[in-house]
């Protein structure tokens, strides 16, 4: 090899990834060592100190928090369908619910507001004949 | 310490094994934090940075390949998202890195001093080598731009650091 090192050829012999050539002259010549070595020295006071990583972000890191929002509105989903089937299923009635919501209606009683099911917002004659066509119902 | 390489963690990773996550992050958290520290110049900005790394690798996973270096494909990422918590950062209040107690020994400033009458493509490129061990090709791959680039930018930079070394060490 003729003359010194070029700087790609002194940083290889400092990286550790140089040809058995470049290394070669790097352990005969005294000012390509002495570059290599400033460039050693350079590179260790341009590599900052470590940064401690608090736990508790490395935590938070490997262990995410999962959402809670899809879980909460699949909850609440299923809390209003229920609600409403709840609401909205057959009531298991006989024609003697339809004989005692008539006569509390016909002597001015207060009825059940539960006994509205025809859902018009108010129990009259109506719902007494819902009744009475539910208890005989076949299904 | 998990004896496989990168991509046979990545490859483990998407498969669905944690543990495979878990040892890429014991591998270049360290890194990672200290590579955004580089640009965001704040401790706290870098750890803000690590955790939306690992969640970008996260939100990666199920089409996560491994096709170069991790830090090849991990530096792109830190830079960006680092450079805007910077920008961010410095639009709300101007931080001084000298009042950050934590701050890591070298500051960007002295950084700064060292590589002084470097461009900035320079300085980057010196400190992928030096600091981040990098070489050539992945901070060719990384950087995106030739292989050429990178020696000629680093081949300049380092003609010019030469003469900084005081003869007869």
């Amino acid at each position: 090899m003729d003359g010194h090192l070029d700087p790609l050829g002194l940083d290889a012999v400092r990286a550790g990834d140089a040809t058995p050539e470049q290394r070669a002259h790097a352990e005969q010549c005294a000012e390509c060592r002495a570059t290599i070595e400033g460039f050693r020295t350079l590179a260790a006071r341009l590599t900052p100190a470590r940064i401690e990583v608090p736990a508790e972000v490395s935590r938070r890191i490997l262990r995410p928090k999962r959402s809670w929002r899809p879980l909460a509105a699949a909850a609440a989903a299923l809390l209003i369908a229920v609600g409403i089937w709840f609401a909205l299923r057959p009531r298991k009635v006989d024609i003697v619910d339809a004989y005692s919501v008539a006569l509390r209606l016909q002597n001015g009683q207060s009825v059940d507001a539960t006994w509205d099911l025809n859902g018009d917002g108010k129990v009259d004659a109506r719902d007494v004949d819902e009744i009475a066509r539910r208890s005989v119902a076949l299904r | 310490m998990d004896p496989r390489t990168d991509a046979e963690l990545a490859r483990a990773w998407r498969g669905g094994e944690a543990s495979a996550f878990d040892a890429i992050y014991a591998r270049y958290h360290e890194w990672v934090v200290s590579l955004a520290f580089r640009y965001t110049g704040n401790r706290e900005d870098a750890l803000d940075v690590l955790q939306d790394t690992f969640a970008y690798l996260h939100r990666k996973r199920r089409n996560f390949e491994l096709r170069s270096q991790m830090k090849t494909f991990l530096y792109p990422v830190v830079k960006h998202l680092a450079v805007s918590r910077a920008r961010l950062a410095r639009r709300q209040a101007p931080l001084d890195p000298k009042l950050d107690p934590a701050a890591p020994a070298t500051a960007p400033e002295e950084t700064a001093a060292l590589l002084q009458g470097l461009s900035d493509v320079q300085q980057e490129v010196v400190l992928m080598r030096f600091v981040d061990g990098l070489d050539l090709q992945a901070i060719a791959d990384a950087l995106e731009v030739p292989l050429g680039t990178v020696k000629s930018r680093l081949h300049s930079a380092l003609d010019l650091l030469r003469g900084r070394i005081p003869p007869n060490r």
